[in-house]
Formats: structure tokens, sequence, C-alpha cells
């Protein structure tokens, strides 16, 4: 496991024997330009998972907070994945922020049969 | 009947990103030590911290005889809270246009939650170009409140957001 640091946000990279690559969100996302810093991670882990043939997936049920150029940063990460690349994200519909936002990206859903959201009753909640 | 406890903070601070993280931390304590409600106090926090990020990235600091700071109160009432920023603006400036703008934009939705929804949904499907307007939208549609914008005599704008709290249990 791997873990990158961009300000107060940590991001875990678990690359699993199963075939799978595993992103753990973690902190707060609160830097002023995210774009700059996630978009070119996030880029380089989904090639890298493409070349594996690995499923991806991000997990977000531990964020404590993001800001709104967070959000248009995953939006934006979403919408240029290509088409052939499967992603699942996981979030936590105890945070009213995560299932606010979550569940608005169904409209992916629709769009890329490949993306999936899953909502995780039971995961920990965190505060701040 | 007692009067619910009151929280009151007046703060000027340099505009600066790092300061606008520490403040959101600050502010959810204070909130949930005066409340005891865990959500509301994300909630304040959220609402002061994207309040705060728009008038530091937007904020005309760049004006002679102009302070790079902003101002941030936020006070209860029994049934109120209350989360005002105020920032610089320019002679000639777009902010609160475009604050009335994306106002308009959300009144034109059934909800708030729909309107966030919406806008999810132009950022995915459309070019994404110019500002987002993801901290208001989410604002109104994370925590229901009234949001409006004034600017004074000294062209400083306050944006204002209040926020229907109920009595305290």
């Amino acid at each position: 496991m791997k873990t990158h640091k961009f300000g107060d946000l940590l991001i875990d990279v678990h690359e699993r024997p199963s075939g799978t690559v595993r992103l753990d969100w973690r902190g707060k996302s609160n830097l002023p330009q995210p774009e700059n810093v996630l978009t070119p991670f996030l880029t380089d882990v989904t090639l890298a998972a493409t070349a594996q043939k690995a499923l991806l997936e991000m997990h977000f049920e531990t964020l404590d907070f993001f800001n709104s150029a967070t959000i248009t940063t995953i939006i934006k990460y979403i919408k240029q994945l290509p088409q052939g690349r499967s992603l699942a994200v996981f979030y936590s519909p105890k945070q009213p922020w995560q299932k606010i936002f979550f569940d608005a990206l169904w409209v992916f859903e629709r769009s890329h049969k490949l993306f999936k959201i899953n909502a995780v009753a039971d995961s920990p909640t965190s505060v701040r | 009947m007692t009067a619910a406890p009151k929280l009151e903070i007046d703060l000027e601070i340099e505009a600066t990103w790092e300061r606008v993280a520490i403040l959101r931390g600050m502010i959810i304590s204070a909130a949930l030590a005066v409340s005891r409600d865990a959500a509301l106090s994300e909630a304040v926090g959220m609402v002061a911290s994207e309040l705060l990020e728009n008038a530091v990235r937007y904020g005309a600091f760049e004006q002679p005889g102009v302070a790079r700071r902003v101002r941030l109160r936020v006070v209860t009432s029994d049934t109120d809270v209350e989360v005002t920023v105020a920032s610089p603006v320019a002679a000639v400036d777009e902010r609160l246009d475009g604050f009335r703008a994306t106002l308009a934009w959300l009144a034109s939705f059934p909800s708030p939650r729909e309107a966030y929804a919406a806008r999810v949904r132009e950022l995915a499907e459309g070019p994404l170009t110019g500002g987002s307007r993801m901290g208001l939208v989410r604002i109104a549609a994370e925590m229901p409140c009234s949001l409006d914008a004034t600017v004074d005599d000294k062209r400083v704008l306050h944006v204002r957001a209040v926020v229907r709290r109920g009595p305290l249990p």
C-alpha cells in the first residue's frame, strides 16, 4: 500500500493480487486548485490499472470533507474516463454531503455502463 | 423558557487559503459546543468554508488601499445560524451579478437538491468552462438556507447564509 498526500487529503493505493486497484480517500480535500494535482495522479493510476487489466475502486467512506473545487475535479475525472474503463465508487450514505453528491452522479451510470456507485451502509462515521 | 446558548464569532483574517482550512475546523468545534448538533455544526463549517473560499479566490484585493483580508461573522439566535463573509469588490465587478444569477437559477428548481443534481448533470454533459457555481449550489442543497448578498458604500461584498436550525433540544 502506498499513501499519496495532497495537502490535508490522503489517498491510499492498494494493489491487490485479486486484480483490483483500490484507492481510499481520507482526510480533507480542501486545496484551492485540486485539479492541478489530483487529475494527473488519477490519470496515472487509471492508466496503470488499465495496463494491468485491473478493476478500479475508489472509496470515499472515510473522507471527512471535500470542497466544491474537488467536486468539480471528480466530475471531470469521471467524465474523461475511457468508455471501456470500469470504475466502482463507494460512499457513506450516513454523511449527508456524500449522499447528495453520489446520488447526483447517477447521470454517469446512465452514460457509462462500467461506472457503478455503491452506498456502504455500515461505513465508519468520520467527524471533520 | 430559557434562551438558547449563543454563538457569536466575528473575525477579520488574512485572505489566504490556509486560514480558511483552519477556520472551518474552529467553526465546527464552536458550533458543536453551543448546539450539540454534529450535523448542523458540520454544515455550518461547510457554509463558512465555501463562502470564505469564494471570497479568497475572487476578492478584489489588488486595489490601492485595500487590505488582503476577509471578515467572517457567525451568529446564532434561538432559531437561526447566520454566516456572513465580507470581501472587497472592484469598482466594476461581476461578482454580485453572478451571485444573483446563481440565486435566480437555484430558485428555478423545485428544490435545492434538484438544482444540485442538475448542476452535476450540466458539468457531466456540457463543456467545463468558467466558474462551476458549485459552492453556492452545494450550500443550498446540503444546508437549506436563505442566501443573499449586498455591496456597501465601501465596496465590500457581504454574502450571507441564514440557516434555520429550529429550537435546541
